[in-house]
């Protein structure tokens, strides 16, 4: 082997120490939860929601760039709640303001921010990601009428795995977190807000 | 070093007794009279990060695979299905913690119905880590365009301490509890080539629970 190709696959090796990139495929399984009747919903998913491309240069150590491709998990996250708890679930277009016929409730969701600390920040061996959503309740009018926050919290310690591993891991319980907090949301507040 | 023959065994002793010191403490403690029977099922479930548990994904992937393939008499089920089956209530947030919250997840309907399905007479929760308590040495390695090598001597001591805490779904309390601590130390000589010889303190404390596990529910 020449010497440009054993420096060519050094500087591959130190290339894949660089970067930490994945894509998220989270699958949300059904709620064991009860049925709300009677209740037809319509659900607006802001762009984040539907589609959405993490990323952060200024982790430490700095010259690692972290990616974090959502796809449409965080849609389908929602999604499988709602669906969970309501019969007549309709997904509206986030660009169409119009009041449609027969819906009870209107929900807007909208991402506020995603938080990433890295095993180094955090000092303890393990990947941690924060979520916080705004969803915005409108009654059969389209008139405000109360807002909802949603977060959602994972981790992961690295262990044994391989750190892309672990941080799938970390964005998976994060997201199965939501839909936690969302269902613990649903089953408390939502009586409240139709009475 | 590898040309001199004393050197090299002195090398190869040193390794060997520091990776040899390896301790094993076992305990197991019964509150309640408990029996599981043939077609029954148990879940293994662990603490919740919220409460400052960090047991390892793995570790709980090893009891779930020993558990299983060590006996026949009773059906392990496998924690993240149990987990998406009863989801959201078995979640980091939402799983009981102690034995005094699960009156709070069996007052759901909907769970209580899914455990009665599946015959889960218990639940195996299980708390504890490995933790590195010291380390010394020095290893550092090089590369460039002629070779590469490592040379130095590091070791570490490990310790994994677990526990499992039987909780019974009829009697919505607390039947007993197993818990596993092992101790050793890791060593890696590097001559050129890095031998790591590790201390697998995780992979015997899994072996030992299960092993304590096995035990308490041959008793009943």
């Amino acid at each position: 082997m020449n010497h440009n190709a054993k420096l060519l696959i050094l500087f591959v090796l130190c290339c894949q120490g660089c970067s930490q990139s994945i894509v998220v495929n989270t699958i949300i399984p059904d709620p064991l939860v009860s049925k709300i009747e009677n209740y037809n919903i319509a659900v607006v998913y802001g762009p984040d929601i539907k589609s959405f491309h993490f990323e952060d240069t200024d982790i430490e150590p700095s010259d690692i760039t972290l990616s974090i491709d959502f796809q449409d998990s965080q849609m389908l996250t929602f999604s499988k709640i709602l669906n969970g708890f309501f019969h007549n679930l309709t997904t509206v277009d986030s660009g169409n303001k119009e009041i449609i016929n027969g819906i009870d409730l209107y929900l807007e969701i909208k991402l506020e921010a995603i938080e990433y600390l890295s095993p180094i920040q955090s000092g303890s061996e393990k990947h941690a990601i924060w979520f916080n959503y705004k969803i915005k309740i409108f009654d059969h009018q389209r008139t405000p009428t109360t807002s909802w926050d949603i977060t959602g919290y994972g981790e992961d310690t690295i262990g044994s795995l391989k750190s892309t591993q672990s941080l799938e891991k970390a964005v998976n319980s994060g997201l199965r977190d939501v839909g936690v907090n969302l269902s613990m949301k649903i089953e408390d507040d939502f009586q409240k807000l139709i009475e | 070093m590898m040309n001199n023959p004393f050197l090299f065994a002195l090398f190869c002793f040193m390794a060997f007794f520091i990776s040899s010191c390896t301790t094993s403490r076992l305990e197991e403690q019964v509150n309640l009279p408990f029996n599981l029977s043939e077609g029954e099922a148990v879940v293994i479930i662990a603490n919740s990060y919220h409460s400052g548990n960090q047991t390892e994904y793995d570790f709980i992937q090893c009891i779930n695979k020993s558990l299983s393939k060590k006996q026949n008499s009773f059906n392990v089920l496998p924690t993240e299905d149990f987990q998406n089956m009863l989801y959201p209530w078995l979640e980091p947030r939402t799983a009981p913690q102690t034995p005094e919250d699960l009156p709070q997840l069996l007052s759901r309907v909907l769970v209580r119905e899914t455990m009665e399905t599946h015959n889960v007479k218990y639940l195996i929760n299980i708390s504890g880590e490995t933790k590195t308590n010291s380390s010394s040495g020095a290893l550092s390695c090089a590369a460039g365009p002629g070779g590469g090598g490592c040379f130095g001597l590091a070791w570490w001591d490990d310790t994994s301490s677990y526990s499992a805490s039987v909780w019974d779904i009829a009697q919505e309390s607390s039947v007993g509890s197993v818990s596993a601590t092992v101790s050793g130390t890791s060593v890696i000589p590097a001559l050129i080539i890095p031998i790591p010889i590790i201390a697998r303190t995780k992979s015997s404390a899994c072996n030992g629970l299960v092993t304590q596990l096995l035990k308490f529910f041959s008793t009943s």
